[in-house]
């Protein structure tokens, strides 16, 4: 049932995050060409930059469950099997500590933000900082889970790296 | 001070195996939580500021393109042309590598994906005909650096948009170094081919009239680089527009010209740019939260002023920076040199009066070098995984090569009209 409900939900993210992405496409397009044209469309690119940030969130957390965020390993891969089990709990926990103060001051933040409108257009503000609260929930939980698959499977202290490089 | 700290602390948790953007993340909000003068809430804000930036949209659009571009069949269309190009000269296939990162190079921005899609498709051709495996890797991803130096270029954009300098001006720049690269690791190959009896790949040289067809079916992905610079220089695009411009013009490539992108393949494209987009925005948007202390502190002028006092050559200095640059390009990841320093060296170099437009040609090109040097570099690790090479067969190797590429970037800092004479004239 768990793992039914986690597959649906990572379909539903990630379905997300590429709309999110191929609407910012689209709506800077949609921006270049009307200002070609002579008739700027304004709000298309307040819309590009909303519909990013929730890319930007989602696709941090697609990068976490794929394990893609860049780790340096050149040090750890010569550690002691005790030591990086022991590296692997203190990291887990301190980026646990870090997302749950990001999600409550980011929440808090939010809610002082609803009032203020994006750009050219009646949509509140409140919507681009809310994508950091909610990606930071995803990625704690994502961590979380991590961490605890981790744990029972005993493989404590393998850091991973998919070694996600674009340059 | 708080700088100095901060920074200790961030580079301890990444050497200790914390990713990247968290070690910068975590960092930072410590200063942010022992401050008494800066509020919490700013960190937030920090955050989600970064990514409300227009000029910043270049950078998910370009990866888009770059996916989107593999998908819509001109990689296949820009192997053929490289074969009917350079595939009868000796060493043939390891030409048709190089020529081949050259061709990529004016559609795609990443040296990593490069490097990626030709040990998949000519590396196995390579040691069948009896290529030494680390010489067949070696060349495939240093040959890599060009489509990096050619643009457009990922690192590029990266850099104009952190370091607040023109990408039209950096693209422009980047043509005569990724041409100049090219012919060196021709001339390179070549030579090695001569020496060791590696055989061209076919038997005779193709007609002319077979090299026009392949370029005719390549026409697409020639034009593009071409369009590009040209709509940036005459402002019928920002950067970014131009982005957007790019994904519309792969759409249109492999729905309407070669008929081959399928829904399929567009939403995976759109998948793995998803991805890419996460990992590198969360390591801007958390190190957006460090910038604010980099400012206040005037960490800039501060190192500027050290490096003024030690020597004032201008070559000299660059020279040492570029050292530096190399070093931590071996052990650190490109993505990750270019987001941290490029903020501070930039106003750095300027000060110094270097022009910005050289030394990021110079900067990008030895960083993204970095992904190609043990023991620490993506393109390497790509190439050698997809090809099971182990490393030191690799690297020795790989020596010549590495060697003429640091010849290439010595020559870029002591003759700077060699980056400079394309974006003097033209922009």
């Amino acid at each position: 049932m768990t793992m039914r409900l986690r597959a649906a939900w990572k379909s539903i993210e990630e379905n997300a995050a590429q709309g999110f992405l191929a609407g910012t496409c689209l709506m800077v397009f949609v921006a270049a060409a009307s200002r070609t044209l002579g008739e700027p469309v304004t709000w298309a690119i307040d819309i590009a930059q909303f519909m990013f940030i929730w890319c930007c969130m989602l696709g941090a957390n697609q990068a976490m469950r794929r394990s893609e965020h860049i780790v340096i390993d050149i040090l750890i891969a010569r550690f002691p099997p005790g030591l990086r089990r022991m590296l692997d709990v203190a990291w887990s926990l301190l980026m646990l500590g870090f997302l749950a103060i990001i999600v409550v001051v980011g929440t808090q933040l939010t809610l002082l933000n609803l009032e203020r409108t994006i750009g050219d257009t009646d949509i509140s503000y409140g919507w681009v900082t809310g994508a950091v609260p909610f990606g930071g929930v995803l990625l704690f939980v994502t961590t979380l889970v991590q961490f605890i698959d981790r744990i029972r499977r005993g493989s404590l202290g393998g850091f991973a790296h998919g070694g996600g490089e674009l340059v | 001070m708080t700088t100095l700290i901060i920074a200790a602390i961030c580079f301890t948790l990444m050497f200790l195996g914390m990713p990247v953007a968290f070690s910068i993340g975590v960092a930072s909000l410590g200063f942010f939580m022992f401050s008494d003068f800066v509020p919490l809430s700013i960190s937030v804000q920090k955050i989600a500021a970064a990514t409300q930036s227009f000029p910043l949209l270049a950078v998910p659009l370009f990866i888009v393109a770059g996916n989107l571009m593999n998908a819509t069949g001109i990689t296949a269309r820009l192997v053929a042309l490289a074969n009917a190009l350079t595939g009868w000269l000796a060493g043939g296939l390891a030409q048709v590598s190089i020529v081949l990162s050259a061709l990529m190079g004016g559609v795609s921005g990443s040296a990593v994906a490069d490097a990626a899609m030709q040990a998949r498709i000519l590396g196995p051709a390579m040691i069948k005909q009896g290529y030494a495996k680390g010489y067949a890797c070696a060349v495939i991803s240093v040959g890599s650096l060009i489509t990096a130096t050619i643009p457009p270029s990922l690192g590029l954009i990266l850099y104009g948009f952190l370091g607040n300098v023109s990408i039209g001006k950096l693209f422009v720049g980047g043509i005569v170094p990724g041409l100049l690269m090219t012919l060196i690791l021709m001339a390179i190959a070549f030579t090695i081919a001569k020496r060791r009896g590696y055989v061209a790949g076919m038997d005779q040289r193709p007609t002319g009239r077979e090299v026009l067809r392949q370029l005719n079916a390549s026409k697409y992905a020639l034009l593009f680089p071409i369009l590009l610079i040209v709509g940036i220089r005459y402002g019928i695009f920002t950067p970014s527009e131009a982005g957007a411009f790019a994904v519309a013009y792969a759409i249109f490539i492999g729905v309407f010209a070669y008929r081959e992108l399928t829904l399929e393949a567009f939403r995976k494209a759109l998948h793995q740019s998803v991805s890419d987009i996460g990992v590198i925005m969360l390591i801007i948007m958390f190190s957006s939260m460090i910038g604010y202390v980099i400012a206040l502190d005037q960490v800039p002028q501060g190192a500027a002023r050290f490096i003024l006092s030690l020597t004032s050559n201008r070559e000299l200095l660059m020279g040492c920076m570029v050292l530096l640059l190399f070093v931590l390009g071996m052990f650190l990841e490109a993505t990750v040199v270019t987001l941290l320093l490029t903020p501070i060296l930039v106003p750095v170099v300027t000060r110094l009066g270097i022009d910005p437009v050289h030394f990021g040609l110079v900067m990008m090109t030895t960083v993204t070098f970095g992904c190609m040097t043990p023991p620490v570099g993506t393109a390497m690790y790509a190439v050698c995984g997809l090809l099971r090479c182990r490393m030191d067969d690799y690297t020795r190797e790989a020596i010549p090569l590495f060697g003429v590429v640091i010849a290439l970037i010595i020559l870029m800092i002591v003759w700077p009209d060699l980056v400079l004479v394309l974006p003097n004239l033209l922009m």
